[in-house]
């Protein structure tokens, strides 16, 4: 190793201090693909500081090839920062994302590939301009695999006014406007916390060509404009929560493979399913309220026969769908594959999940969460599924019913392999609970005599069951 | 996991190879468990293995480690068929992985790092650099040339040209 004269600065002295072998400088030693494999796995801004360190790495930084910018690299970390107000803090951040993004991008080597680019910053006008145009640029020079911008409200959701929100969709649009170029190439894109007018979703949809994925929070239009059409040739991942329009109508989405929607307010189903053949995932989370009817799947997914995995949730809330007979259901549910039925409301009797069992003969792994359960299948004896494989129970509890609707799926399941017991999950913020729901201890069993013989309760008289595929995990 | 090996053996289809550490260690594993090294699987393809594969880079007790990654992780691709196997094997390898990556510093993890970029095992490569990202992401640039021992090799001239060029990286 070539050693520099004495009269440079040893400033890693500190680390070795206390270590009388001399401590290697390993890191960079090692050769350029795996450094590059180490930086290309953090976050670029703190990439690049790394690459700043030394001489042997300095010239890494041109060659990164997945470029992740965010306003999160750029919390000041020095004590100061309690003293600065909040609005000097995210000016100062969403400046430092638009610099690096233009810096970084103006200076890249173009003849190294640029497979992934993710941005997100706060919409402020004339950094947004910035980042808009080097990434207009970047796209004009490489072949990017995937684009993506993540634009954030400056404000947070609690203490925004309705004409916040129309200011930020106003700004927005007037950045979508000047840099079209670059939301054409994007190929995901989240927004959130905004108020649009009337054709502005569609006419992001239609001129962001390249998008796969698309997430809308809190995206609203003027409450005039209640539908929104969809249609796109590419978009593979939809996401929308709290769009408060009355319906989206899915006219045609040819390579939409999974759906998330959540928290709508129109009495009746909120979508409608058009021209989506590749549609094998569905999440749907909502807190019904009185005026909402109840969801009849057999009617709603009527046209939408192709869904594998289903994840329905009620926010610990009423529950909307209805149970249906199997006769009614099994057409539409005739491809699902996993369903997961979370935040089931506590202390409620959900024997009606049973339905879903009976009607969905392909049926490999099963999930309740916060569940209290009674199970009793309309065909008691000659029931039978061939399928289901795997059944996962959030929130067990040692109970009769909890035990009893497994013994009944134990029956009834002849091949299940795997019954996975949770504990409850505990809850960040339990206000979310109805306060007259009284919350009881946990009854989770902690040793493994207690499993054990749990165990053997719960399939004791049953014949061609094991009680080892029960397990109790944490 | 063993008795399956040494079916495999009977059968014909677990060939074994001899692998020499630099120290001069020997190690014994079956073809199966060897390929997942690109640079083996490619020696056996070119029939080069016979007289056991020396590998001047790596010592005996990182080829140990290594050794040992690959048997465990060469029984998922045996047990894929039966499902159950597999996904309690999964449950397995995980735990493994994160143990073995938990107690990786400095200079094992960069030892191991440089085998299995050498023997391209593109999983424990992976695996092992991500731990390195995962002890520098969220430090300052001091706290990082402190745990990696980075010297800082720039004149004080230079070293205001780059913080000039990339402001936006430095807080102040």
């Amino acid at each position: 190793m070539k050693n520099k004269k004495g009269s440079r600065r040893n400033r890693n002295k500190s680390a070795a201090h206390n270590n009388h072998l001399p401590v290697v400088d390993r890191f960079t030693k090692l050769p350029d693909d795996v450094l590059l494999n180490i930086l290309d796995r953090l976050n670029t801004p703190d990439a690049v500081r790394t690459c700043l360190l030394s001489k042997r790495t300095i010239h890494l930084r041109h060659l990164l090839s997945n470029l992740n910018i965010s306003l999160h690299s750029f919390l000041p970390h020095y004590y100061g920062y309690y003293t600065t107000s909040m609005d000097a803090i995210r000016i100062h951040m969403n400046a430092a994302v638009s610099d690096a993004t233009d810096n970084i991008l103006n200076f890249r080597n173009q003849e190294i590939p640029l497979r992934q680019l993710s941005i997100t910053f706060y919409l402020k006008y004339y950094d947004c301009l910035t980042i808009g145009k080097a990434v207009a640029r970047a796209m004009a020079t490489h072949k990017l695999d995937s684009a993506e911008f993540i634009i954030l409200p400056d404000k947070k959701l609690q203490y925004c006014t309705v004409d916040d929100r129309r200011h930020n969709g106003k700004q927005l649009m007037t950045f979508f406007y000047a840099c079209t170029d670059a939301f054409a190439g994007l190929t995901r894109l989240h927004l959130r916390n905004l108020k649009l007018a009337e054709t502005d979703i569609s006419n992001i949809i239609a001129t962001c060509k390249r998008l796969e994925y698309l997430r809308l929070s809190m995206c609203q239009t003027e409450n005039s404009v209640l539908q929104l059409q969809v249609e796109h040739p590419w978009l593979a991942e939809l996401d929308i929560s709290s769009a408060g329009l009355e319906l989206v109508e899915l006219n045609s989405l040819p390579n939409l493979k999974r759906l998330v929607f959540s928290l709508w307010l129109c009495p009746q189903e909120p979508l409608s399913f058009g021209n989506i053949p590749l549609l094998s995932s569905l999440s749907l989370t909502n807190v019904s309220m009185r005026w909402q009817k109840v969801i009849r799947l057999s009617q709603f997914l009527s046209s939408a026969l192709t869904i594998r995995d289903l994840h329905l949730s009620f926010l610990s809330e009423k529950i909307w769908v209805q149970p249906e007979c199997p006769k009614l259901l099994s057409p539409v549910l005739q491809n699902l594959q996993v369903l997961n039925l979370d935040e089931l409301p506590e202390g409620r009797d959900i024997a009606w999940t049973c339905f879903f069992l009976e009607a969905a003969p392909s049926l490999k792994e099963g999930f309740c969460e916060k569940t209290n359960v009674e199970w009793e299948s309309s065909a008691p004896d000659g029931f039978r599924h061939y399928n289901l494989t795997k059944l996962t129970i959030y929130g067990f509890q040692p109970n009769e019913n909890f035990m009893g609707y497994i013994r009944h799926v134990m029956e009834a399941a002849v091949n299940l392999e795997d019954i996975s017991l949770y504990d409850r999950k505990v809850l960040e913020c339990c206000e979310d609970l109805d306060p007259n729901i009284k919350v009881a201890p946990s009854g989770y069993l902690e040793t493994i005599q207690e499993q054990e013989l749990l165990k053997k309760q719960i399939t004791e008289g049953l014949v061609m069951v094991s009680p080892h595929i029960i397990h109790f995990r944490s | 996991m063993a008795a399956a090996a040494a079916e495999a053996t009977t059968d014909g289809g677990g060939k074994m190879i001899i692998l020499i550490s630099a120290d001069g260690k020997r190690f014994e594993v079956t073809e199966a468990v060897a390929s997942q090294s690109q640079l083996i699987s490619n020696m056996i393809e070119d029939d080069c293995t016979e007289n056991g594969v020396r590998l001047p880079n790596v010592d005996g007790d990182i080829l140990t480690m290594v050794v040992d990654y690959c048997n465990m992780h060469a029984g998922d691709a045996a047990a894929a068929g039966d499902t159950m196997k597999a996904s309690s094997t999964e449950e397995e390898l995980k735990k493994f992985d994160a143990e073995l990556v938990q107690a990786l510093e400095n200079p094992v993890l960069f030892k191991l790092i440089l085998a299995a970029n050498f023997l391209n095992i593109k999983s424990l490569l992976d695996m092992t650099c991500q731990r390195v990202a995962d002890m520098m992401s969220g430090k300052t640039p001091e706290q990082m040339r402190e745990t990696f021992s980075i010297e800082n090799d720039f004149t004080p001239e230079e070293e205001a040209a780059i913080r000039q060029e990339n402001a936006w990286a430095f807080d102040d």
